[in-house]
């Protein structure tokens, strides 16, 4: 059995099916220039395969399926940092924005005494 | 490496046959006639009248509506892919026009040892690219056509590699050209003719081979993927205007190849003439017309299986052309 020549049959075929191929797929887009004879009459929106409403509204934006996939997979870090740092008391959020807002007010200072 | 001569020559040899003869062009309006023939056959099988007015007896029509179609809007559904669409379906053509390629009316030989793997290959891969096109639109009905299309090909694709494996492994064993090649189970046709257990064998697997060809080309009883009213029209339901054209010109183009490939393989292709004489052409042209005149019969007088029936039904060809192929390993 030779391997070469069935190789390079294979490659003859495929290149041969290839090239049909490119032709056919020029044909269709160079016929799209094809004028009808006859005056186009009345038309009618396109029947669409049964459904009731255009699709893009009943499918989801690509942003939110790109966000979904975000929160799906920081699910369990974000659920970890929740019960890590909060003590489910408003007083404590008070203290701890006090304290936060204090520290960007020193840092405030610092860079505006400093520069 | 050097580019002689024989390369620029074979390479144009290639060209030739791939885009005119018995490419493109020679397929496409072969396979547009064919479809004149098949249509006319059946009118009269149907008493109707079938393609008159345009041209001889109407032989244009299909070429009038090939244009027709290409004429019309194009409507593509939202997230279809018509331009995809329009590859795939090249890609079909194009396998069924390189299988093409292996026969001996092709000027560039394309032929070695073992090269059937290389034909059923492309076979199949009609097939597929039919499948890919048609999901390259969303409608359910397609999404069905082509369930029950690829779950045929997984009965009538065997059925039709064992009925072709059957003349290629009897031409192949008793004589000593190009073993497990198209081309060389073509030139030795004869010796099949030389035992009657082969012509019985040989006979036999052209049954199988009709068929899975039946099916393969979505014929009555086996229009399942399309099934007209049923699942609308399955496969080709978002087909409209130019894809429709397509669509079509590749059923026909595989009705052709199809059917050549049962007359070079089955049936001896130019017997009892030489090739390139008049004979040998008109043998091939009646052999053509006479398969292809079986097809539109059956065609006309069966109604669809349902696709349980059809599967059911291809295990008798399937274990024919298995205990042919077996028999003819070992006879």
């Amino acid at each position: 059995m030779d391997i070469g020549l069935t190789l390079f049959q294979t490659l003859v075929a495929s290149a041969a099916m290839l090239g049909v191929a490119l032709a056919v797929l020029l044909i269709y887009i160079r016929a799209s220039g094809v004028k009808s004879s006859q005056p186009a009459g009345d038309k009618n929106e396109p029947y669409v395969g049964g459904e009731q409403q255009p699709f893009d509204e009943e499918s989801i934006g690509s942003g939110n399926l790109f966000w979904s996939i975000i929160n799906q997979s920081l699910k369990t870090l974000y659920r970890r940092i929740v019960d890590r740092f909060n003590t489910y008391e408003i007083d404590a959020w008070l203290v701890y924005m006090s304290a936060w807002l204090a520290f960007l007010i020193i840092l405030l200072i610092i860079v505006v005494v400093v520069l | 490496m050097m580019i002689t001569a024989s390369m620029l020559q074979s390479f144009a040899e290639f060209l030739i046959a791939a885009f005119i003869f018995p490419g493109l062009l020679f397929v496409f309006i072969a396979a547009l006639l064919n479809q004149w023939y098949m249509r006319k056959v059946l009118a009269r099988m149907q008493n109707r009248v079938g393609p008159r007015f345009v041209g001889l007896f109407g032989m244009l029509q299909p070429f009038y509506d090939f244009y027709k179609l290409l004429s019309k809007e194009r409507v593509t559904p939202n997230y279809g892919r018509g331009t995809l669409y329009a590859f795939f379906i090249g890609i079909g053509i194009g396998s069924t026009i390189a299988t093409l390629l292996f026969l001996p009316i092709s000027p560039f030989r394309l032929y070695g040892f073992f090269d059937v793997v290389i034909f059923v290959y492309l076979g199949i891969w009609s097939t597929v690219a039919f499948a890919i096109a048609s999901l390259m639109f969303p409608n359910k009905f397609s999404s069905i056509g082509v369930s029950r299309l690829v779950s045929l090909m997984f009965v009538y694709e065997p059925t039709w590699f064992f009925a072709i494996l059957t003349p290629i492994v009897l031409v192949s064993r008793h004589t000593s050209g190009i073993s497990y090649s198209v081309l060389g189970t073509i030139e030795g046709f004869s010796a099949l003719l030389s035992n009657p257990l082969y012509v019985a064998l040989t006979a036999v697997s052209l049954a199988a081979a009709i068929i899975s060809l039946q099916c393969k080309l979505g014929l009555q009883p086996f229009d399942i993927p399309e099934a007209d009213t049923e699942i609308i029209a399955g496969v080709y339901t978002e087909f409209s205007g130019a894809k429709l054209a397509l669509a079509s010109l590749f059923h026909d183009v595989e009705v052709l190849a199809g059917a050549l490939i049962v007359v070079f393989l089955f049936l001896g292709g130019p017997l009892p003439f030489d090739l390139v004489t008049i004979g040998g052409v008109l043998s091939i042209v009646l052999k053509f017309l006479v398969v292809v005149f079986l097809l539109v019969a059956v065609k006309a007088s069966s109604a669809r299986y349902r696709i349980d029936q059809a599967i059911g039904f291809f295990g008798y060809p399937l274990l024919v052309s298995l205990v042919a192929l077996v028999i003819a390993t070992f006879v």
